[in-house]
């Protein structure tokens, strides 16, 4: 047998959580979600949801005990998130003060994790936003032109960021700013550096957060600095090595978030089938046609071949194994489920899924930004294609 | 599903002491062997050859209990040996029966026919290589079998025909589903009843069987019964009960399918990078080019996710429990990533796919049949979404 062993538990793990969960999703049915939707920016955040989902702890599901969190492995996290989605809430405007503060535990000195993480996993301080995107990046993190100069007792930041959800909701910011110049550095990954920002600060010295009108209500932002001073604690590990921190992160979050996409899937076929086995069309349930049948089927299949990448991907990152070749597949494999998921949903609904009074169209929305972001499917298929078959790099 | 404690074990190329000495095994039938077999006509084109070696190794006794001398080894395992096979230029269409059609012997049959046959299965003195279930007017709609097995005295007289039994003229027995009795309003599937038939016997009064010339080498047979009698002590377990044993017995079938089809498509991978990395056009290898390098990822991440299905189905099954339709999802995703793998492969190759000598379009043609039989796509996803989903089912 070789070493690269894993066990990880079928069916519904975690069960006493996510009984919890949907408790408190119970009392979020779809008119709160909708009435959100229909605000202007500044009033759009689910607030109440998020009080109510900080108060069960389950947001401080990955920290330490020690740090006065619930210490669960990512899979723990991952169960949450998902029974979040399939109750027909999402977790989008909070589920980063689940991971985000990932970076600071495995990276941060001792007087930070001290300083921050214990207030995090009461959920006094908000660590909910993660500086990273620019306008002309995209997937090509390295490139960003966001400077953080050395200054006398810390940095001053300048540039702009873009895509960062969450950040008028946010008490902090993991920030990645490039503290060597690209030309300078050996490889374009170096010279780059994160930072926890206290954006409470910060937007009193010239941090300007500008929200972005998008298709779901995600409360995402562009961020503008502007000689913006942060003082010198404020840098996370080694300066030059942010890059790697962030990288280290991310199959945990894309294990997690996959798990959201999971959720939405099982509360498309969910709804679907329910709607199709009471609804007649031709003097007969709608759900006796092979074209609803096949449709659901297939996409429930691969809902539940996703699901068990996303659990293998779990059981590795929580082993301390290399995942992220799986975290990637999870990505792509539970976007594209969820996907055939919430189009079928649509199909079955028809016009009863378009109304705004309806969860289907607003899943829908939020099913098809899943396998855009965090990670473009492109780079997933990258990223196999060049670390797993071993063909060369095509970017 | 309540398989919340049931845990699913994942190695990474697991079991190399199987796969190893099985692909130095297959190694000794290259696909020139395969292409040869091709050539001749239909009813020479059995690979007698390769059929022995896999006997005389033993590794097709693997699912019989050891105290008929079997190897009492996993379904799990058995998959890894399939799916070896086909990762090679080989086939095991014309040995899989051997496998798993026991398996109706040890679960149903009489002490006296375990006796008779398990031992002489395991050693591979006797074959076991067909299943005559399908009929021209059944498809997949088995309450339709219309070939009866008539009570007369000390035997049971068979008549009709089947077809696309595999492996009929090569084989020492032969399981048979015929109509003992009319179904039942409540059950149009009662009274069908599963016999042995040994099928030296058989051919000399009573039976008579043709190969058919079709796209792919898989020993498929029309047969005729024309008063064929067998003995009493032929009908396995209950007079009546045939389809039940059927299903059971179908749900293996799925899973060692799907286990071929994962092995293929881990021939398509493997060819299609060695392929696009060698192949110059355009000044430099092809697997530069997204348009070539991503359907490869793209199928292999299908694939990756396909196999966690297969082995979630076969750890139901070797905890005990009835995979039910969880071995249709297995086979259905397996087959649909080995097609998406194959195609993947063949789009590669160009004009080479073609070319016989690369192999490429013979075990593409597998590959698509292999989403026809032994369960076809449509009855497979039938499956899930009555059996699993709960919806209606045909009107």
């Amino acid at each position: 047998m070789s070493e690269q062993s894993v066990e990880f538990a079928l069916g519904e793990d975690y069960p006493e959580y996510r009984r919890e969960v949907a408790k408190v999703c119970a009392d979020f049915p779809p008119s709160y979600w909708e009435y959100l939707e229909n605000q202007p920016p500044s009033g759009s955040y689910p607030t109440k949801f998020v009080e109510a989902l900080t108060k069960t702890g389950f947001l401080s599901a990955l920290i330490p005990a020690e740090y006065g969190g619930l210490g669960l492995p990512v899979r723990g996290g991952a169960a949450i998130l998902e029974t979040i989605h399939a109750a027909g809430c999402t977790a989008g405007p909070c589920h980063a003060q689940m991971y985000t503060m990932g970076t600071i535990l495995r990276h941060g000195s001792d007087e930070q994790k001290d300083k921050y993480l214990p207030k995090i996993a009461k959920g006094d301080l908000r660590l909910q936003a993660f500086g990273v995107t620019e306008p002309t990046t995209g997937s090509d993190t390295t490139q960003l032109k966001t400077r953080a100069d050395k200054v006398d007792g810390g940095y001053m930041i300048n540039g702009q960021k873009v895509w960062i959800s969450r950040a008028g909701h946010s008490d902090l910011m993991l920030l990645l700013a490039r503290t060597t110049p690209a030309d300078q550095v050996e490889k374009r990954a170096h010279g780059v550096s994160t930072f926890l920002v206290d954006m409470r600060l910060a937007r009193e010295n010239g941090m300007v957060i500008t929200p972005i009108d998008a298709m779901i209500n995600h409360n995402t932002t562009e961020i503008f600095f502007d000689d913006v001073f942060i003082p010198e604690d404020s840098l996370v590990g080694q300066e030059g090595r942010g890059f790697r921190y962030i990288l280290d992160g991310m199959n945990a979050e894309r294990c997690l978030v996959s798990s959201e996409t999971i959720g939405n899937g099982r509360y498309f076929l969910r709804e679907s089938i329910k709607y199709a086995n009471e609804h007649k069309r031709f003097g007969r349930p709608m759900s006796s046609s092979q074209s609803v049948q096949f449709e659901i089927a297939q996409a429930y299949a691969q809902l539940e071949t996703a699901d068990l990448m996303v659990r293998k991907t779990a059981a590795m990152f929580d082993a301390g194994m290399k995942c992220g070749a799986e975290a990637n597949m999870s990505k792509i494999l539970s976007g594209e489920a969820s996907w055939a998921c919430a189009q079928v949903a649509l199909s079955v609904f028809g016009e009863a899924g378009m109304g705004k009074s309806s969860s289907i169209q607003r899943k829908w929305r939020e099913a098809r930004t899943a396998r855009n972001s965090p990670i473009s499917p492109n780079m997933v298929l990258n990223f196999v294609g060049q670390h797993v078959l071993g063909m060369p790099r095509s970017y | 599903m309540s398989d919340a404690q049931l845990m699913m074990r994942i190695d990474d190329d697991d079991y190399d002491e199987f796969r190893d000495p099985l692909k130095a095994l297959c190694d000794e039938f290259p696909g020139s062997y395969w292409r040869a077999l091709e050539d001749k006509p239909a009813d020479q084109r059995y690979p007698a050859e390769f059929v022995d070696a896999l006997m005389q190794s033993g590794f097709m006794g693997a699912l019989i209990p050891e105290e008929f001398d079997g190897a009492g080894l996993s379904l799990r395992i058995a998959a890894v040996i399939l799916e070896t096979i086909h990762s090679t230029s080989c086939n095991a269409g014309a040995a899989i029966g051997q496998m798993y059609l026991p398996g109706i012997v040890a679960r149903h049959g009489s002490r006296a026919q375990k006796q008779k046959y398990l031992r002489a299965i395991a050693t591979g003195d006797v074959r076991f290589l067909a299943s005559a279930v399908s009929e021209t007017e059944t498809g997949e709609d088995l309450a339709e079998i219309a070939t009866t097995a008539q009570r007369r005295g000390d035997c049971y007289v068979v008549n009709g025909a089947k077809q696309w039994v595999n492996n009929a003229l090569h084989s020492d027995l032969m399981l048979l589903l015929a109509r003992t009795s009319p179904g039942t309003a409540d059950d149009p599937t009662a009274g069908l009843t599963a016999f042995l038939v040994d099928l030296e016997t058989a051919f000399q009064v009573g039976l008579s069987g043709h190969e058919i010339d079709s796209m792919n080498n898989d020993g498929a047979c029309d047969l005729v019964f024309d008063r064929l009698e067998l003995p009493l002590d032929m009908v396995i377990g209950d007079v009546g009960k045939g389809y039940e044993y059927y299903k059971e017995l179908a749900q293996v079938e799925c899973i060692l399918y799907a286990a071929c089809a994962t092995g293929d498509s881990a021939f398509f991978s493997e060819r299609a990078v060695s392929y696009a990395k060698e192949r110059v056009v355009f000044g430099r290898p092809i697997a530069y080019n997204q348009g070539i390098q991503f359907p490869i990822s793209k199928a292999y991440v299908e694939v990756q996710g396909a196999k966690l299905i297969g082995n979630k189905a076969a750890a139901v099954y070797d905890a005990g429990q009835q995979p039910g339709p969880l071995a249709s999802m297995a086979k259905h995703m397996a087959c649909e990533a080995a097609w998406q793998m194959a195609d993947a492969c063949f789009t590669t190759h160009g004009g080479f796919a073609f070319a016989r000598e690369y192999d490429i379009e013979r075990k593409w043609r597998d590959a698509r049949v292999m989403q026809i039989r032994p369960q076809g796509r449509s009855a497979l996803l039938s499956d899930i979404a009555v059996n699993d989903l709960g919806m209606g089912g045909l009107a």
